[in-house]
């Protein structure tokens, strides 16, 4: 693949890292979706993305798949472990990139909502969830934990999780 | 069928799936590997026995995130759909998507795990403007809509329309 001489501001990709973007000019904004296709796209309450001039952006490792969605705009995902990438309305220039793909995603928080109306009633108020400081796995579980995703950085093409883990 | 079966699948309807009746727990993870999994601020899932749930249409995609478990999604139009562990006491457990049930809104979390890894906006959502779907989506445009996603409901007959752009 082509390296671009640009110097990326923001990097992301999906969870297994056979798919890596860059991003060229720091979007502007960040926005929460509500309705109930990014709902489905993501399998949560709404979907968080970024919106990106396609002149600021491009796929530096690997090829998404794409579903068309509606007949106005498509979405992208890795095909190999599924991580939501994009929405990218036709015709609009712009693809908007999901945050949690991001490598670094409080670099760019969302500012702004669209479709409260199909917001889903919990996620109004889930600072009244009950929480702990970790994943609820017991302690033998969480000894065998070995994460395979990618790191939250560049790395180079071919990278494969090492044998004694993925960083 | 009881009136608790609930049913759910993916965005393109490649995969459906039921469940019976009760869900075991439905959660927020915030961890790292939750966002990423989603490309969101966390996930939601709901837990229930093995013997309490089958897949009714297709099969989904997995790949191993950890040495734990699966991550299942749909290979037609990605949805995160589910996790299932590969080894321990929880194998005999399916972990489906919130979002992924018809009847979403029935799927409410009662806990949320990871806090260390939370997004701190997620505190801000309550308060965060909220502006018209019309102002992001030309509304020449936004009236020409037609969704290609699965209904909220079984269907008898139902085609996915394919990937690709």
């Amino acid at each position: 693949m082509i390296k671009d001489s640009r110097n990326a501001v923001l990097t992301g990709g999906c969870q297994c890292g056979a798919i890596r973007y860059a991003i060229y000019a720091m979007p502007t904004e960040g926005y929460v979706c509500h309705c109930r296709m990014c709902q489905k796209a993501v399998g949560g309450p709404f979907l968080t993305v970024a919106p990106v001039a396609l002149a600021d952006f491009a796929w530096t490792r690997g090829t998404p798949k794409i579903y068309r969605s509606s007949n106005i705009a498509v979405r992208d995902f890795c095909g190999d472990c599924g991580t939501p990438l994009s929405y990218r309305g036709d015709n609009s220039g712009r693809i908007n990139v999901t945050l949690g793909s991001l490598d670094h995603p409080e670099l760019r928080p969302p500012t702004l909502q669209y479709d409260l109306d199909a917001r889903i009633a919990w996620a109004g108020h889930m600072d009244s969830l009950p929480g702990q400081h970790d994943a609820g796995l017991t302690s033998e579980v969480e000894a065998r934990l070995v994460s395979l995703q990618h790191p939250d950085r560049e790395t180079p093409d071919g990278w494969r999780p090492s044998e004694g883990g993925a960083n | 069928m009881t009136t608790d079966h609930k049913t759910g699948g993916c965005q393109c309807g490649a995969l459906r799936f039921a469940t019976q009746a009760p869900l075991e727990s439905v959660y927020v993870c915030h961890c790292r590997m939750c966002q990423k999994s989603v490309g969101g601020p966390f996930a939601v899932f709901a837990k229930l026995p093995l013997i309490r749930f089958r897949w009714t249409v297709g099969r989904p995609a997995e790949w191993a995130s950890s040495s734990l478990g699966f991550r299942q999604f749909c290979a037609a139009c990605g949805t995160p759909i589910g996790y299932r562990y590969r080894i321990g006491e929880e194998t005999e457990h399916q972990y489906l998507t919130g979002g992924a049930f018809d009847d979403f809104q029935s799927i409410v979390p009662t806990v949320q795990m990871g806090l260390e890894s939370k997004c701190h906006w997620l505190d801000d959502l309550p308060r965060m403007p909220v502006h018209d779907l019309g102002d992001n989506v030309p509304g020449t445009i936004f009236n020409t809509l037609t969704s290609y996603q699965h209904p909220d409901r079984e269907v008898s007959q139902w085609t996915p329309r394919p990937p690709g752009a």
